[in-house]
């Protein structure tokens, strides 16, 4: 990590910061909509993806990572989506709702 | 079991990247952590919608908003931090470091607040010592004022899922503050930064958490 | 120890000068050692867990009407939660990969160590310290939920121990289970790093001997699903201590979340227990058929297919809970595909032997024996991975005798033959053959004699967990068979440890590096190992299983590795 080189400037974190902050607003504004249910719970998990997804990629530098962080990463959320999907199979079908 | 008179080198593996990824297998290992939760309250919310929507109302949404920008703001704080070592400026990092201790601890603060009037409305779950006392809250006490079982698996939630948050808040600004000894002392700078910058991925990570809880807890109701 | 004249990791060690014997052991963040610790705590617990199983069958040697009662009828449940508990968390998930892979994953790579040596003594002392708080609490308060610890009944029991103290053994047991959690998880995360960053030079990732293959697709199961089980148990816990009724359907919880929770992890877990057993019978096999092992390649996909279709099949184990029916096909449906890379393993071990020259030495009968008896426990899982048969066999001794088909004889045989097989390489010493032939002949008709009479047992609709049955002729019997081959199978068991204590006082010192003329980078060293591994970081130029290219090399003299490239 020899980057004494590399120049400090705050301008690239503070427009992702300024994209979570507009987001953030934005979701909130958003759940005031009535959607519905399933609505406003896609629309606040859609945001909160893209939100969680800039923290990812800009703030933990995965931009800068090699290729196998990426692939680590998307195993990961991959492996959780399909815990998620595998047990509503069950309880989409089981009638609690 | 005798010994030898050779001492050998302690063998010295010293590989940044390495240890980077690794560090991120431990951060899935928090996020599946947490992706059980969001499991379980995925499954209770779709069993008792109507009490999660009623017992949602009671939290301020003000007051997750201000605690989510208090958040993000710290990550950005962390970020600096991270990129001003890098840059060779040591003060500048510090002082940074210090702002993201400062916001978290604020989080912290108003978490404590936000907790406390839940304590105040009897929301808390009651030891079984405070029932047996007569202490218990209109949770427990079987009567007209019992809260639908729904509305108490949602408060149970909230305080375990905010709660082993705030755990994690907890750790990563002691941690923040052993780094900043340690970047004092000389031990983290420009060319050895690597405590700093897993120090900076967990706190990212504990901030993804939040992204999530927050909606979930406080806009969906 | 005694030949002093070469430094290896038993008489010279890195820690601080001021430590020396025991100290030097605990504190060592040698991996060799961390294996040796692994493997001297973990049979310790072994063996008191196979007495306790003894126990279990002697209980059924007689039908309910005699008045037979070795173990009193409200213990009965603390037995086989000791018994479990301590097979599952304490040796068998720990198994191989602690030991076997902790000592030999940085051998078989070439590697001086793992890639965090303190984090993995750390692991060692967490599972020290798990397994410690798992044995005391049980022996203080005698839990006997089993050791899924399904709710409502793990929120609700309250037992008393057999001294008569009151303690909240099931909380402290899960608490126990959460940190040995940890243990695992830091163990998987130090070997996915260690593959990926450690091997040597010319080591490519289709270069790796099978074995670490095997303990590579274990450790992503580790660190992707124990976390999942970690926070449900201690929910339990939660739940146990305060009124929120998160699985309670008193109160609005579903008991079926948790065992929902509980599977996604324990599922993957069998293969973290199974996956590094068939790493070593693919090992054992083409040493003792001097040959290229078959589909080396396909070997190590399907290892890594294996661990992958394991986290989609969960819910197999909760056919008759109450899941939607919907779930129930779908994980049926699924099931059957964890058959054909496990059958594609089969094969290739016995497309090997095929016209090999077969050395039946004791490691190779143990490896025969476990492809044996894992190609039953396999079968008969498809049994019950078929939803309709299920619906008959659940809860019954036929799945007492499949699970242990593929974790005794499969995961154990496949462990207890891999430390015969690197017994040499670990302590450079010999044990007696006629003793370790002895063991496996005990411990496989033993074992058999057991289990199959439980198989039928459970067709006819003994349950399991249940402490006794009623006089029919047809139980008596094979109850009887069974508890007889339980006696056989200790004698094997308690032979094994003689065989080994024995091989370590007593056995024919030998500094031979390759007493079964294995191709693999690991024999290509001092025995014991020296304190790095490698005299050179060796250099690898061809295939771990190509026999041709190793008997030249032995012929010129530079079969050491290619490592004096």
């Amino acid at each position: 990590m020899n980057t004494k080189e590399q120049s400090f400037s705050p301008r690239g974190p503070v427009l992702v910061f300024s994209a979570l902050i507009v987001l953030t607003l934005a979701t909130v504004l958003l759940s005031g909509l009535d959607v519905g249910n399933t609505g406003a719970l896609l629309i606040a998990m859609s945001v909160a993806s893209v939100k969680a997804g800039l923290v990812l990629y800009f703030f933990m530098h995965l931009n800068h990572e090699p290729l196998i962080f990426k692939l680590f990463v998307a195993l990961a959320f991959v492996t959780l989506a399909t815990l998620f999907l595998l047990t509503f199979s069950d309880y989409a079908f089981r009638g609690i709702a | 079991m005798s010994e030898p008179a050779v001492k050998v080198e302690a063998f010295h593996h010293h590989d940044e990247e390495g240890t980077r990824l690794g560090f991120w297998l431990f951060l899935f290992t928090e996020l599946l952590l947490f992706g059980a939760f969001f499991i379980v309250y995925g499954v209770y919310r779709t069993a008792h919608l109507n009490d999660f929507k009623i017992a949602a109302e009671s939290l301020n949404t003000g007051i997750g908003t201000t605690n989510t920008i208090i958040l993000l703001a710290s990550s950005l704080t962390m970020v600096l931090s991270l990129n001003a070592m890098k840059a060779g400026r040591v003060k500048l990092a510090k002082s940074m470091l210090l702002f993201t201790m400062a916001l978290g601890t604020t989080f912290l603060v108003i978490k404590g607040f936000e907790w406390n009037a839940k304590f105040a409305h009897h929301l808390f779950l009651q030891t079984s010592a405070a029932i047996a006392e007569g202490k218990g809250s209109p949770l427990l006490t079987p009567g007209p004022d019992m809260l639908p079982d729904g509305q108490v698996l949602f408060y149970g939630l909230y305080f375990i899922m905010t709660g082993t948050h705030a755990l994690h808040i907890i750790i990563g600004v002691v941690w923040m503050g052993i780094v900043y000894f340690w970047i004092s002392k000389g031990s983290i700078n420009p060319d050895n930064a690597g405590v700093l910058e897993r120090c900076g991925l967990y706190w990212h990570l504990v901030d993804v958490i939040w992204i999530f809880l927050f909606p979930l807890y406080y806009l969906v109701a | 120890m005694e030949t002093a004249n070469s430094t290896n990791y038993l008489n010279s060690h890195t820690g601080s000068r001021w430590t020396s014997g025991f100290m030097s052991w605990i504190t060592s963040t040698d991996h060799k050692r961390i294996g040796i610790m692994y493997g001297f705590t973990m049979f310790s617990f072994f063996f008191l867990a196979v007495w306790i199983g003894f126990i279990i069958k002697l209980q059924k040697f007689y039908p309910a009407a005699s008045g037979w009662e070795i173990i009193p009828v409200e213990w009965y449940g603390s037995y086989f939660t000791l018994h479990s508990v301590i097979m599952i968390f304490l040796f068998i998930v720990p198994g191989a990969p602690a030991v076997l892979g902790n000592f030999f994953l940085p051998l078989q790579i070439g590697a001086k160590d793992v890639a965090f040596p303190r984090v993995n003594l750390l692991s060692y002392w967490l599972y020290l310290f798990g397994a410690i708080m798992a044995v005391v609490g049980i022996l203080l308060g005698g839990a006997d939920t089993g050791w899924t610890f399904t709710p409502p009944y793990s929120v609700t029991t309250r037992t008393i121990s057999m001294f008569g103290t009151q303690f909240d053994s099931v909380s402290w047991m899960l608490t126990a289970a959460f940190i040995l959690g940890w243990g695992t998880i830091l163990t998987g995360i130090n070997f996915i790093i260690t593959i990926h960053r450690m091997r040597t030079k010319g080591m490519g990732y289709f270069k790796m001997p099978l074995f670490s293959w095997s303990i590579y697709a274990a450790s992503w199961i580790q660190v992707l699903a124990t976390p999942v089980v970690g926070i449900s148990l201690l929910m339990i816990v939660l739940e146990r201590m305060m009124p929120v009724g998160f699985f309670d359907p008193n109160k609005g919880g579903d008991p079926i979340l948790f065992q929902h929770l509980f599977w996604i992890y324990s599922h993957p877990a069998v293969y973290v227990m199974i996956l590094p057993s068939m790493g070593l019978v693919s090992e054992i096999i083409p040493t003792n058929s001097q040959k290229p092992i078959f589909g080396y390649k396909s070997i190590a996909i399907a290892s890594c297919s294996i661990a992958g279709v394991g986290y989609l099949i969960w819910a197999h184990h909760m056919f008759a809970s109450g899941m939607s029916d919907v779930a129930s096909i779908i994980f049926s449906f699924l099931t059957f595909f964890v058959a054909i890379p496990t059958a594609i393993k089969v094969f290739n071990w016995i497309a090997t032997l095929y016209k090999a020259s077969i050395s039946l030495t004791p490691p190779m009968l143990f490896a025969l024996g476990f492809v044996f008896n894992f190609s039953i426990g396999g079968l008969t899982g498809m049994f019950l991975g078929s939803l309709s048969t299920d619906i008959h066999l659940h809860d019954t001794d036929f799945i007492v005798a499949h699970f242990h088909y593929t974790m005794f004889g499969g995961a154990a045989f496949g462990i207890i033959g891999g430390i015969f097989h690197y017994f040499p390489k670990m302590f450079g010493k010999m044990y007696s053959h006629k003793l370790a032939n002895a063991t496996f002949g005990f411990m496989f008709t033993g074992f058999n004699a057991l289990f199959i009479p439980m198989f039928i047992l459970g067709f006819y609709g003994m349950p399991r967990r249940y402490h006794t049955y009623p006089d029919i002729p047809l139980f008596t019997n094979l109850q009887q068979a069974s508890t007889i081959g339980s006696w056989i199978l200790v004698t094997g068991v308690m032979l094994m440890f003689i065989t080994w204590i024995h091989g370590l006082l007593k056995g024919k010192q030998s500094s031979e590096e390759n007493p079964w003329n294995s191709s693999t980078l690991e024999w290509q060293t001092a025995s014991p190992p020296t304190l790095y591994n490698f005299e050179k970081d060796p250099v690898i130029t061809r295939h771990p299983y190509d026999y041709d290219a190793f008997r030249t090399e032995v012929k010129a003299g530079t079969s050491k590795g290619a490592r004096d490239e």
